[in-house]
């Protein structure tokens, strides 16, 4: 009698499963109707993403992805964003209205079910891995694009990459044109002048476990460009810093990346041992808000000329 | 007589448990960060199931958030609590150890450990759609256990002071290794996965991890099953149980892999969620008594409905966001488990 | 129906049996005594095949009993060992209902013969009315009872007692030791039981073995082994021996302050 309960239960339970895998290819809510000529893109990480040749609902993954949308003038496609998307003031609008919703950030995770909601006809992603949730994204039959953008040129890949899928292929070439120029021009004032060394604190709140950023990072880049040199360079990603080794190379500019949560230079100014260093002796220690900095979009300027004012400013008095 | 009366109880039990197992689950398919009306889910499924047709009262996008999004959750919710539970009752029974659960073994270091160089990897790998992370947190958390055993046998026996002792020590190497290399990989948005894992979440979207996991889970809670009898004769003690015949040391054996796997197949869905394995044993013991056989498909159904309510709160209390499981399962949990230990009968608690 | 053959056995390197040959027939009633670490326990433990001997073999019925299965011998052999502990709340029907253990396999459960035995052997110990208490509630005397009846759930021909009278009220080693002794009348059963006691394995048991340091030292009736000298040798006690007013069997008495070797 148990034995005969146990395998009654088994069955069941071999059905249930059954029914619930039945429906494993749910109706497509994304693929192109036979009107429309399909386009086929391959992302940064090689993955080849088929979608309708003119998306009209787009969701963004990243602040980059959503600032270099509305700068290709996709904004008004746009539906979904994360929580952290904050530029441009016309996507702050839209969000404030409830034209665009917000799907969550990548932690925990983003709201899968929101943004099926919403329907979008491609979404954009970015990562140095493909995500996990852009699987989830493939399972339920939307189109993700993964960006990939290692440096500045990378970034001008991606602009033209979102300018293809959105047809705006012109815009994105103008656009990667005048980031270029702008570029150029922050670059040939800074030439020629003696490079400064910098120290880039992306986290100082422990003295004894300083956090900055090293080679393969957009900041080490920009300082370079910028007319300085990243003490840290010569390290990996987001490297860890000794206290005492930033002593030992006394850098002439201390940039602190935090002011957006709060930090400021009096957080250091006064500690012992960074008093002494020559940075905050000259005062040319400075906190800023470091957006522009890190996102690979089209700011990338802004943040160029942001740091070079820092590390050079007697060549922007102006 | 007896014997009938008994079994029927038993299964009127079980039935009963099924049944709310299943009214939570449906109640957990009915809400969500998208608001989706009753009827129409009744629709959806009964469409689905091809006997039934109607006219679509909603929206294609509904029918994926339904079948490719919310019930595969709801399921691998029901199955990983199912595990977990299963493997708690077998642990705590193995080792006499009330205080026992499905980790202490040495598997959810593993499985974090596993994870961890998954996710440290800069390789793309769409492994049947889901990832390196699930396969190597799967295959961490049975090496460690491995690792565990061999370290604890001692000519051909393990004795279970030495697998608690080499379990924690184990637990305590991976772990450090795990946290040494988020400290060493300075990779932003790393320490958050690493995280993410640690505490858990039920991200389940589509249905081939399901297709995977589901065979080995509720093949081995009914195999976990069929050693209810035995399990019950190991609570005399190693020695009273050899009395009564049992091949102790191939019984270990036995109940550690069974235990070990239902454990891994959990966690490579959910990552590491904390207390279903440990109250989830106690609470039902306190209330339905410690026969195994009665014990172990009551702990399976229970922890499988626990996770599935627990799971829903942590996706719409703070809907968009989530709150990880591993936090609502403690909140939830603790006090009620407090409860019961103050208001039931068997003092000797377990 | 059990034979011992040049058996030895280790703990470590500590030797504890050495080269022990015995035979016990079926429906016999053996004490088993000598002085603590003499190998009494172990070598129950061997006759119940939990313990494998380092040389030598143990014959139950002429099977050699390392080559049995254990499931075999447990449908045989039965254990009260001296204490376990039982962390989880089993009432006593539960705990007695385990001696059915070597009955079934992965597959069966429990059936209405397994109640049926169950019932009688609380019945036959006495304890029924206390079936559906926890069995960690119960008292000292009650709990051994409950584990003799667990040992007879599982209808052996052979039992073994590990000191079934440790610790308890002198009502209860009698009724437990009255309760053997039926057993074996009534049934047959061959009885094994490690004694401290000397007067009451005197009393109950028709053949004494005397154990010293691993070997026997002495095997016969209650009178051909208690005796002063054999007690003074393998105890160390110098003790009177004298007869039991109403039963004429050996009772060993002791006279304080003089039970000091000569």
């Amino acid at each position: 009698m148990k034995r005969l309960a146990l395998i009654l239960i088994a069955l069941g339970s071999a059905l249930i499963l059954a029914g619930a895998l039945l429906p494993v290819t749910a109706s497509s809510t994304s693929s192109p109707s036979n009107t429309k000529q399909s386009l086929e893109i391959t992302d940064d990480h090689g993955r080849t993403v088929t979608i309708a040749d003119i998306p009209e609902r787009v969701i963004s993954l990243a602040p980059s992805a959503t600032e270099i949308l509305f700068a290709l003038g996709v904004g008004d496609k746009v539906v979904g964003v994360t929580d952290y998307c904050d530029y441009p003031e016309e996507l702050v609008e839209k969000i404030d209205t409830g034209e665009i919703q917000k799907v969550g950030a990548p932690f925990p995770g983003f709201n899968l079910e929101t943004i099926v909601d919403l329907k979008p006809d491609v979404v954009f992603a970015i990562g140095a891995t493909v995500p996990d949730y852009v699987y989830d994204l493939d399972e339920l039959g939307i189109p993700a694009i993964v960006l990939n953008a290692k440096d500045i040129d990378g970034i001008f890949h991606d602009i033209e990459l979102v300018g293809e899928v959105s047809g705006k292929e012109e815009e994105a070439e103008v656009l990667v044109a005048d980031l270029g120029d702008d570029i150029d021009e922050i670059v040939a004032k800074v030439s020629g002048v003696s490079i400064r060394a910098v120290f880039y604190g992306v986290d100082v709140s422990n003295p004894a476990l300083l956090w900055t950023a090293g080679n393969g990072t957009f900041i080490d880049a920009l300082i370079a460009l910028a007319g300085g040199v990243n003490i840290a360079g010569d390290l990996e990603g987001w490297p860890t810093y000794n206290l005492e080794d930033l002593v030992d190379t006394n850098p002439d500019i201390i940039v602190l990346g935090g002011a957006l949560w709060g930090v400021s230079t009096a957080d250091v100014v006064s500690k012992p041992v960074w008093e002494d260093l020559d940075a905050i002796k000259n005062e040319r220690i400075f906190a800023i808000d470091d957006t522009t900095l890190v996102r690979p979009g089209p700011r990338i300027a802004e943040g160029l000329e942001l740091l070079a004012t820092l590390i050079h400013p007697e060549l922007f008095e102006d | 007589m007896f014997a009938r009366l008994r079994q029927n109880r038993r299964l009127l039990i079980l039935l009963a448990l099924g049944a709310l197992l299943l009214l939570c689950m449906l109640i957990a398919v009915s809400l969500g960060a998208v608001s989706i009306s009753p009827l129409n889910i009744i629709k959806m499924v009964l469409d689905k199931t091809g006997l039934f047709h109607f006219t679509a009262t909603w929206q294609p996008s509904d029918e994926t958030i339904l079948f490719l999004i919310r019930l595969p959750r709801v399921v691998a919710g029901a199955l990983v609590g199912a595990a977990l539970a299963s493997a708690g009752v077998l642990f705590q029974g193995m080792l006499r150890n009330p205080m026992a659960d499905p980790y202490i073994i040495g598997t959810s270091a593993g499985a974090a450990f596993g994870a961890t160089i998954a996710m440290m990897l800069p390789v793309s790998v769409a492994f049947l759609s889901f990832g390196l992370v699930p396969i190597a947190a799967f295959f961490g958390a049975l090496g460690a256990v491995l690792l565990v055993y061999n370290l604890a046998k001692v000519g051909g026996k393990t004795p279970i002071v030495s697998m608690l002792l080499a379990g924690f020590a184990v637990s305590a190497m991976l772990t450090a290794v795990v946290f040494l290399m988020v400290t060493l990989s300075g990779r932003q948005g790393f320490l958050q996965n690493v995280y993410s894992f640690l505490m858990g979440s039920i991200s389940v979207t589509g249905w081939t991890q399901i297709a995977l996991i589901a065979p080995l889970i509720i093949g081995g809670i009914i195999a976990a099953r069929f050693l209810a009898f035995r399990l019950n004769a190991l609570s005399l003690g190693e020695e009273g149980a050899a009395y009564l015949g049992i091949d102790v040391e191939r019984e270990k054996i036995l109940i550690l892999a069974l235990g070990s796997l239902l454990t891994a197949a959990a966690v490579s869905i959910s990552g590491l969620v904390g207390f279903v394995g440990l109250v989830v044993p106690h609470a039902v013991r306190l209330v339905l008594g410690p026969d195994h056989r009665l014990l172990l498909p009551a702990a399976a159904l229970s922890g499988g409905a626990f996770l599935v309510l627990a799971d829903l709160f942590a996706r719409t209390v703070l809907a968009p966001s989530e709150i990880p499981i591993g936090i609502l399962t403690a909140i939830i949990g603790a006090p009620f488990f407090i409860y019961l230990l103050r208001h039931t009968r068997r003092e000797y608690a377990f | 129906m059990i034979s011992i053959k040049q058996v030895s056995f280790s703990y470590g390197d500590n030797p504890v049996l050495r080269q022990i040959n015995l035979s016990v027939g079926e429906g016999e009633v053996v004490a088993l005594l000598g002085p603590n670490g003499s190998g009494k326990t172990t070598l129950i433990k061997l006759v119940s095949g939990v313990l494998r001997p380092a040389t030598g073999d143990i014959h139950l019925n002429g099977s050699i009993l390392g080559r049995m299965k254990r499931r075999q011998v447990a449908q045989r052999v039965a254990v009260v060992p001296q204490q376990f502990s039982m962390p989880f709340a089993f009432t006593l029907r539960e705990v007695v209902l385990l001696g059915r253990t070597p009955f079934h396999s992965i597959f069966s459960d429990e059936g209405e013969r397994d109640h049926s035995v169950v019932q009688q052997a609380m019945e036959h110990v006495g304890i029924a009315s206390l079936k559906e208490r926890f069995f960690n509630e119960l008292s000292g005397g009650e709990r051994q009872k409950a584990i003799l009846a667990m040992a007879l759930a599982q209808e052996p021909r052979i039992l073994l007692l590990d000191e079934p009278t440790a610790h308890l009220d002198i009502n209860h080693q009698v009724e437990i030791l009255d309760l053997v002794r039926r057993l074996n009348r009534e049934q047959g059963v061959t009885v094994i039981g490690v004694m401290h006691d000397l007067n009451m394995a005197a009393l109950y048991f028709e053949r004494l073995i005397l154990l010293k340091e691993g070997s026997i030292f002495a095997d016969g009736t209650p009178e051909e082994v208690l005796t002063a000298e054999t007690i003074e040798e393998v105890f160390s006690a110098s003790v009177q021996v004298t007869r039991h007013p109403f039963t004429n069997t050996p009772h060993v008495v002791v006279v304080p302050g003089q039970t000091l070797p000569r």
